[in-house]
């Protein structure tokens, strides 16, 4: 698998904050790469930082090979980068439809078709109801469809489980698993759900102080007694539910 | 879609047989404030920027329209779409504004440019006649003459109708779609590739270009125009309008605007009584109908 976006010695500070420092990582296609790590720990500068929003104060972005430059989000996006939000950001007006349609009118040649998104995340049935009368596990959801409406090839996901009902979280997990088959999308996920990142990571990376600590295996991540220390605490990991 | 042809139809001919005069001249500024209130109400209603600028494109509008026919002996035709065009690029350039600035920022810097320009139209004496102001003739199309306030009626409401519906093309198409996104959410917007500085502009230049239009319907309709009828009272007005009517709704800014127009005329010669009967009516709405004048229609509708 080869590495479709690469960070290498990325900074980004704010004033005298340092957020993220020296991150480097890389997200190959066909595979979901967790970031998980405390709160505060520069997990979402990163994917800011990746989509556009927020810009690095140094270092190197890499897409398939070549330097991406300080690009605003919009042309991240046209370069088949797309986001999630940590809080859900619809819009609120338009319908469940055509919060998708919005992304889906862009593109050419649309990998699916609008209703098929809607499939995938279980919204058929509320595809006319407005957007912000959904449940917040349902915009969630809506946010992924409008994510993967653009036909990304890498696909950032800033705590998409967060707020999910058991069942939704099912769903998106087996989502996940069939966009990086079917479609070969590259997926990077912000997570603190960690027995979902255990069941659809293939590579786990975790933040602490704005460092990346630790990076590979879920199990030599997970089992990683600095991770343990940092993030997830006293118990054993692997014994949770 | 029959039903609305056959109104048209009957608004076409119908005022113009059984109306006086005067009504027929309120009709006809009715239909310049429609113009100004679905401009107004895609900006601020659909799209959510808050520019209060509408009082200076409607002068522009009104002002190109006057100067061309005027100054350079331009037919009322003729002159039409470059008042549009006019007042289309003055507010796609002022959009650039919005391209950084929003909110309260944007209100007032827009507001401040609304200033300028009436300030511009009374000391550009050369060009506008200044604070005496510009008798504008009335328009002539192949000979025949649209004087009388019925006449004109029978120009303004066609190109009114046509105006409205391709709001309404625009409201229910792709770019309607993209309006209303940027408004709930530029990052969003932005995360799905497009570009909410050039969403913006277009809605800026639908604006202008609306705007431009009603200026020249009114100097038309008027005869007579001067900077004072183009300050931040028509912006707050078509503001009242479709905020009364219904924010984002195209049948809140028509009900909006036409109860503003009737409410102006019966006490035009209440300066002051007029404002306070905007603010009442606000109150009224507000207290009563949340989601304006036009949500009373589709309440009912959606009850079971």
């Amino acid at each position: 698998m080869s590495a479709l976006l690469e960070l290498e010695d990325v900074c980004v500070r704010f004033g005298g904050l340092t957020a993220v420092a020296d991150a480097t990582m890389s997200f190959a296609e066909g595979e979901v790469h967790a970031l998980i790590g405390p709160n505060g720990a520069g997990k979402s500068t990163v994917i800011n930082c990746i989509s556009g929003f927020q810009r690095r104060s140094s270092g190197e972005i890499r897409l398939g090979g070549e330097t991406l430059p300080h690009l605003d989000a919009a042309a991240v996006a046209r370069r088949g980068i797309t986001r999630s939000f940590q809080t859900p950001q619809l819009f609120s007006r338009l319908s469940v439809i055509d919060n998708v349609r919005v992304a889906h009118q862009r593109q050419r040649r649309a990998r699916l078709r609008v209703d098929d998104l809607l499939e995938l995340v279980g919204l058929t049935e509320v595809a006319h109801h407005q957007a912000e009368n959904l449940a917040y596990g349902q915009q969630r959801l809506l946010e992924v469809a409008r994510a993967l409406a653009s036909s990304p090839r890498l696909l950032l996901l800033d705590e998409p489980a967060a707020g999910l009902a058991s069942e939704d979280t099912e769903r998106l997990s087996r989502l996940l698993k069939l966009i990086v088959t079917q479609f070969g999308v590259a997926v990077m996920i912000v997570e603190h759900n960690v027995p979902l990142v255990r069941r659809v990571a293939d590579r786990i990376s975790v933040m602490h102080h704005g460092l990346v600590i630790a990076t590979g295996a879920p199990d030599d991540v997970l089992n990683d007694p600095a991770v343990i220390a940092a993030y997830l605490g006293g118990g054993n990991p692997s014994t949770e539910h | 879609m029959g039903a609305w042809a056959l109104v048209v139809v009957v608004l076409w001919f119908l005022p113009s047989r059984v109306l006086t005069d005067y009504q027929l001249y309120t009709f006809n500024l009715a239909l310049v404030n429609i113009l100004l209130a679905i401009g107004l109400n895609l900006v601020i209603g659909v799209a959510r920027q808050f520019a209060l600028f509408s009082g200076a494109l409607f002068g522009i509008g009104a002002y190109v329209a006057g100067i061309c026919q005027v100054r350079y002996g331009m037919s009322f035709l003729a002159a039409l779409p470059l008042a549009i065009v006019a007042a289309m690029l003055v507010s796609a350039a002022t959009s650039l504004i919005a391209w950084r600035a929003g909110d309260l920022y944007l209100a007032m810097i827009t507001f401040g440019f609304g200033e300028i320009f009436q300030f511009f139209l009374v000391h550009a004496d050369g060009l506008t006649n200044g604070p005496d102001g510009l008798a504008v003739p009335r328009p002539n199309i192949a000979g025949v003459s649209f004087a009388a306030p019925g006449e004109l009626h029978l120009l303004f409401l066609p190109l009114t109708v046509l105006a409205i519906a391709i709001y309404r093309l625009i409201e229910t198409g792709k770019l309607g779609r993209l309006l209303t996104a940027l408004g709930d959410s530029e990052p969003a917007l932005a995360s799905t590739g497009y570009d909410h500085r050039v969403v913006k502009t277009i809605a800026f230049a639908i604006q202008g270009a609306y705007a431009g239009l009603a200026g020249a319907f009114f100097a038309a309709a008027v005869g007579f125009i001067d900077p004072y009828s183009f300050g931040l009272s028509v912006t707050l007005q078509q503001l009242t309008a479709i905020a009364i009517g219904g924010l984002g709704s195209l049948a809140g800014a028509l009900v909006g605007s036409i109860t503003l127009t009737l409410i102006d005329r019966v006490l035009i010669d209440f300066p002051g009584v007029r404002e306070l009967a905007y603010g009442v009516c606000l109150l009224i709405v507000f207290l009563a109908v949340p989601r304006g004048l036009a949500g009373i229609l589709s309440r009912q509708k959606s009850l079971p």
